[in-house]
């Protein structure tokens, strides 16, 4: 079973039009959406949910007992995070602040917290035309600290291998943090797709360190390159220069950003490049 | 005033509307809090920076005072603490430096130490206070490295913050206290999809919102239906342009494109004035 990512450093360059576009290819696969923050897969694939499981991993404080609160404020000035306020009427937690630590409802003197679990988002299982497909959605204000990008992970993986299938397609989130690295570990192949613009480049190399850290052998997407030929060609003296494989170059098309408002894939004949394009990149790939 | 410009999806355009906003005015702060990769500075010409280290504190045991009982262990939240017979094993990317452990252990066996989650870089560039948070790699701790730049907030200006996509913690670190959030979208199901999250998170801060559609073009409906469900305004459309996504991609910003920008952006921060006075 081959697991491949795709990732960005850089929001809006083309991720899941690059994991839909495999996704029409790629057959006898799993797909998952790991950017929990901000899923969008599904909207393209037309997935169908079939399963919704609860996610829990963290605490919170509530406050209990508000009628025992005498205003000590010991909770406040021990809390690192700000999360607590005292009013007239007894002390108050802010929103999105508590972090779950406990500390206060283990030194308040009059018992007035107790800690409950919370509901860190949901993660589903759906179906779609094109395949199981796996995601998740982190309650706002959440934090995105990689366990539910795991937990998404595990779930489509062992449902891979249980149903023998032979690819894991996983459309990984923006950035550098946790949540990526927690979309990267354990795969076989990282694509990174990248756009020909002074920030597209400066996030690409960040990708590009992090697959280094896990070792794993890069292949670069150039979406639009036909914005700009010099920047396009700074990345393939990048690729070059690091034995990165260019796995291909997706022309810049104003049809492409047009379908994807009207929530469908372009068509081959509305953008014959695009899936020449991915074809060749799965060719790679596979 | 501070301003946060957001979005929810990811590469809308926070960073070409952040920019293109601060350096229209006269003066302004303007601070880049997408810290895990974070891009304003490469639309600004010749910066020269301070760069700061910023740390947390994550404990560390005295093991001439440490019984091995256990205690930390039991009050650690998110297992960044392990006790075995022989010695206490610490998790620092775990740690989320609430202090629990050093607070409540019996025999005082542990203290803070310093650990660097990543830097800052400010400095002044053209008409800005400039302040920028890069994370180290791995580090989760994001909403703090964000605390510290929003430290370079500055009263006497007009505070223009550059925030992470999302609507996780992150994008609330930078979002929170802030006077007003310019939500910059796509006409796109994605850019509609992510645009309510973000708009959710505003609503539960109490921060009123305004929307900027960047790519403005023929599927605007989608996101003007939404805007008029939930009485949110449109201030701007910035249409979809290959002239403006080529100097973006060399690094110019919407002013270099269109001085017209300028004003527009005026007006734009003069009617957000007036909505939060």
């Amino acid at each position: 079973m081959k697991k491949i990512a795709i990732i960005s450093g850089k929001g809006g360059t083309g991720k899941t039009l690059v994991t839909s576009c495999l996704a029409t290819l790629a057959r006898n696969k799993v797909m998952v959406d790991c950017d929990v923050d901000a899923a969008n897969l599904q909207i393209l694939l037309k997935a169908v949910e079939e399963e919704e499981h609860a996610f829990v991993s963290s605490q919170t404080a509530i406050i209990a007992h508000p009628e025992n609160c005498k205003g000590c404020g010991f909770c406040v000035q021990k809390c690192r995070f700000n999360a607590l306020e005292m009013t007239p009427d007894g002390v108050r937690i802010l929103p999105y602040a508590c972090e779950g630590c406990g500390l206060c409802a283990r030194i308040c003197p009059s018992k007035v917290f107790v800690m409950k679990k919370v509901q860190d988002g949901r993660w589903f299982f759906s179906s779609s035309s094109y395949g199981p497909f796996f995601h998740a959605e982190l309650e706002p204000g959440g934090e995105n600290s990689g366990k539910l990008v795991l937990a998404i992970r595990k779930a489509s993986e062992n449902y891979a291998e249980k149903h023998c299938f032979d690819y894991v397609l996983i459309d990984g989130p923006p950035g550098t943090g946790c949540p990526v690295m927690a979309t990267l570990t354990g795969v076989d192949q990282v694509v990174i797709v990248t756009e020909p613009t002074c920030s597209g480049i400066a996030d690409m190399k960040r990708a590009a360190d992090i697959a280094a850290h896990f070792k794993l052998p890069v292949c670069i997407v150039i979406n639009k390159y036909t914005l700009n030929t010099d920047q396009a060609e700074t990345i393939e003296a990048l690729a070059q220069e690091n034995d990165w494989t260019i796995g291909a170059k997706i022309a810049f098309n104003k049809s492409i950003f047009n379908a994807i408002g009207q929530a469908r894939f372009p068509t081959r004949e509305e953008v014959p490049q695009l899936f020449d394009a991915v074809d060749q990149l799965w060719n790679y790939l596979k | 005033m501070v301003i946060t410009i957001a979005s929810g999806k990811g590469g809308t355009g926070k960073t070409t509307v952040a920019v293109s906003l601060a350096l229209s005015q006269p003066d302004a702060t303007l601070l880049d809090c997408d810290v895990e990769a974070p891009n304003a500075a490469l639309f600004l010409s010749n910066p020269a920076f301070m760069q700061k280290s910023i740390t947390v504190e994550v404990p560390q045991v005295d093991a001439s005072k440490c019984t091995l009982c256990g205690n930390c262990q039991n009050v650690c939240a998110f297992n960044a603490i392990a006790v075995f017979p022989q010695k206490v094993l610490l998790f620092d990317n775990l740690c989320h430096s609430c202090h629990a452990c050093m607070e409540l252990c019996p025999e005082k066996a542990m203290s803070p130490r310093l650990k660097e989650i990543g830097v800052i870089q400010f400095g002044a560039v053209e008409n800005l206070n400039f302040c920028s948070g890069l994370l180290k790699t791995g580090e989760r701790v994001a909403p703090t490295l964000i605390g510290a730049v929003k430290e370079h907030i500055n009263e006497e200006q007009i505070t223009i913050i550059d925030s992470p996509p999302g609507s996780s913690c992150a994008m609330v670190a930078a979002l929170k206290d802030s006077d007003y959030c310019l939500l910059v979208t796509e006409p796109t199901p994605f850019g509609l999809h992510d645009l309510r999250m973000a708009a959710d998170v505003c609503r539960k801060l109490q921060i009123p919102c305004g929307i900027i559609i960047n790519r403005s073009g023929e599927n605007d409906l989608l996101i003007e239906e939404f805007c008029c469900s939930e009485n949110i305004p449109i201030h701007m459309k910035i249409p979809f342009d290959r002239g403006i996504a080529q100097t973006y991609s060399n690094g110019g910003t919407l002013l270099d494109y269109d001085d017209a920008y300028r004003v527009r952006f005026c007006e734009l921060i003069k009617t957000i004035e007036d909505t939060v006075s």
